[in-house]
């Protein structure tokens, strides 16, 4: 360490202490003094870095060397040395490699399996499984973003805003993530509103229905996502529709 | 070099997390350890390169302004690119046999006991020669990879620190000068003329190189003739020269300049 001081510029070690960097330098600072081309040093003048040396105003200052192949090499502390098993007993790693002493776990191969307590019954088979959809059935997720009437009140809409998922996101007052991201949203009836908003979801329970109604929002129910059919049956669909709806107005008029 | 040992000292001083030394050095760092500090922008530096003519004479400046990485990583980031590149060349076919491999050896040579001999299981032990091979190489995919926009980070900032050092020049366009013929001797003379030695690596971007002038050039063997489709990074930071014609120069500032990030979907058609 004291070397490396002595070989380059003492400016680039003067803010060493002053450095957010919470680790021990030492090992970062040893494998700097092995860097293998340090004899060149002498022969080029020390380096002024251009962002550190120029502030705004003044002129940039060049670097008078360039990067070449054998100037190169990675961000300090970005790399790690292997740990060198079975290389001597003082290097550390040597005697046992770090398996300890005698027992399954010190031969080769990967020891007991994941979950395995010795032979004694297990806690994942201790445990009974969860049934329905307690145990993880599709049914049993969430097929909706929710959203309570009283969330509504505090969010601080004015009348007449529009409140549809965009705008919910957009004010930071759901933040989807996961699976969530692809549900729809649904306003449920906690709580009481007293602005007239403009609500936009796939759906509404039956009581914030009956509050949003009566405080004068207004409320739209999105389409949902159409089932993809076959052309042919989308077909038969159209034709089926025209079909029955002929003959209502049939029945209307007669 | 000492430039570049003297960098790594700086860097080392910050950690890889905080990337605001280069302003430490004038003000304490930032305290709050919630808020990082982070000074991650991509400089430019707009420098001048002399336009030499084709006997050697200097008639204009140039200006080249390509996209460099931040003083404290610049060093690592061309580390990584040249990384990627040469490994990415890795086959990765070396393949030995080990002693499963290697054909015969099923018998057992003689029998376990009795022979007063060492006992002996197999004749393609590792332990005998003609025996497979203990740990040897076996086919293995070595390619790393490295984001896009970091590589072209790492040419350009290789290119930059090659200019800023006064490493590159322009010449004018003299693909006509070969017009008569191909001639190496003219090709060594004007390279010459142009302040280059042909014993020292020197590296060409043309982006269109007229048959007559490969053809005086190819067996120049420290000369690199290349185009912006084999412009490569090991040959930017190999070469000890670097000379641009000005539609290469036009190129670079163009795709590695600082305004070329709105051309990025273009590059990718392309």
């Amino acid at each position: 360490m004291a070397s490396l001081r002595s070989l380059s510029a003492p400016s680039p070690f003067s803010h060493l202490l002053l450095t957010p960097f919470k680790g021990t330098t030492a090992p970062l600072l040893t494998t700097f003094n092995r860097f293998p081309l340090q004899s060149l040093q002498s022969s080029r003048p020390p380096f002024t870095l251009r962002a550190a040396a120029a502030s705004v105003s003044s002129p940039v200052v060049l670097p008078t060397a360039r990067f070449r192949l054998d100037n190169l090499g990675p961000q300090p502390g970005s790399r790690k040395r292997n740990k060198r098993k079975g290389r001597g007993i003082a290097a550390g790693q040597g005697n046992s490699c770090g398996f300890g002493m005698r027992g399954q776990k010190s031969r080769s191969g990967p020891g007991v399996r994941k979950g395995f307590e010795g032979g004694q019954m297990p806690l994942y088979r201790r445990l009974p499984k969860l049934r329905g959809i307690a145990g993880g059935m599709h049914a049993g997720l969430p097929k909706y973003v929710p959203f309570n009437i009283k969330d509504l009140e505090t969010a601080g809409f004015q009348d007449g805003d529009e409140v549809s998922l965009e705008t919910l996101k957009e004010r930071g007052l759901i933040n989807p993530s996961g699976r969530e991201r692809s549900l729809p949203l649904k306003i449920l009836g906690d709580g009481d509103l007293s602005v007239k908003l403009n609500i936009k979801a796939r759906a509404f329970s039956a009581a914030a229905k009956a509050k949003l109604e009566s405080s004068g929002c207004t409320l739209t129910v999105l389409p949902g996502r159409r089932k993809w059919v076959k052309p042919s049956v989308e077909k038969n669909l159209i034709r089926a529709e025209e079909y029955f709806a002929k003959k209502k107005e049939n029945a209307v008029s007669e | 070099m000492a430039t570049y040992v003297a960098s790594p000292s700086l860097s080392f001083s910050s950690s890889s997390i905080f990337f605001s030394s280069s302003r430490i050095t004038s003000k304490p760092p930032p305290c709050s350890a919630g808020i990082l500090n982070r000074t991650l922008t991509i400089r430019s530096d707009l420098s001048t390169l002399p336009i030499l003519s084709f006997s050697g004479e200097k008639v204009g400046d140039a200006s080249l302004d390509l996209k460099s990485a931040p003083p404290d990583t610049a060093r690592s980031v061309v580390h990584r690119g040249i990384i990627a590149d040469q490994q990415n060349q890795r086959r990765g076919t070396a393949s030995t046999l080990t002693r499963a491999e290697v054909s015969g050896g099923g018998k057992k040579p003689y029998q376990q006991k009795k022979t007063g001999r060492a006992r002996r299981g197999s004749q393609r032990t590792p332990l005998r020669p003609g025996g497979g091979v203990v740990f040897g190489p076996r086919p293995r995919d070595w390619s790393i990879k490295i984001n896009r926009k970091e590589k072209q980070l790492a040419l350009s900032t290789a290119i930059a620190s090659a200019v800023a050092a006064a490493d590159a020049f322009v010449v004018e366009d003299f693909g006509k000068e070969f017009a008569g013929g191909p001639k190496t001797k003219e090709f060594v003379a004007a390279m010459r003329r142009w302040g280059l030695n042909p014993k020292e690596k020197a590296m060409f971007l043309m982006t269109e190189v007229p048959d007559n002038v490969m053809l005086s050039c190819r067996n120049i063997g420290t000369l690199k003739m290349l185009t912006p489709r084999t412009l490569n990074l090991f040959d930017i930071l190999d070469s000890k020269k670097l000379v641009f014609t000005r539609p290469a120069l036009e190129y670079l500032n163009s795709m590695y300049g600082l305004d070329a990030a709105q051309d990025e979907d273009q590059e990718e058609i392309s």
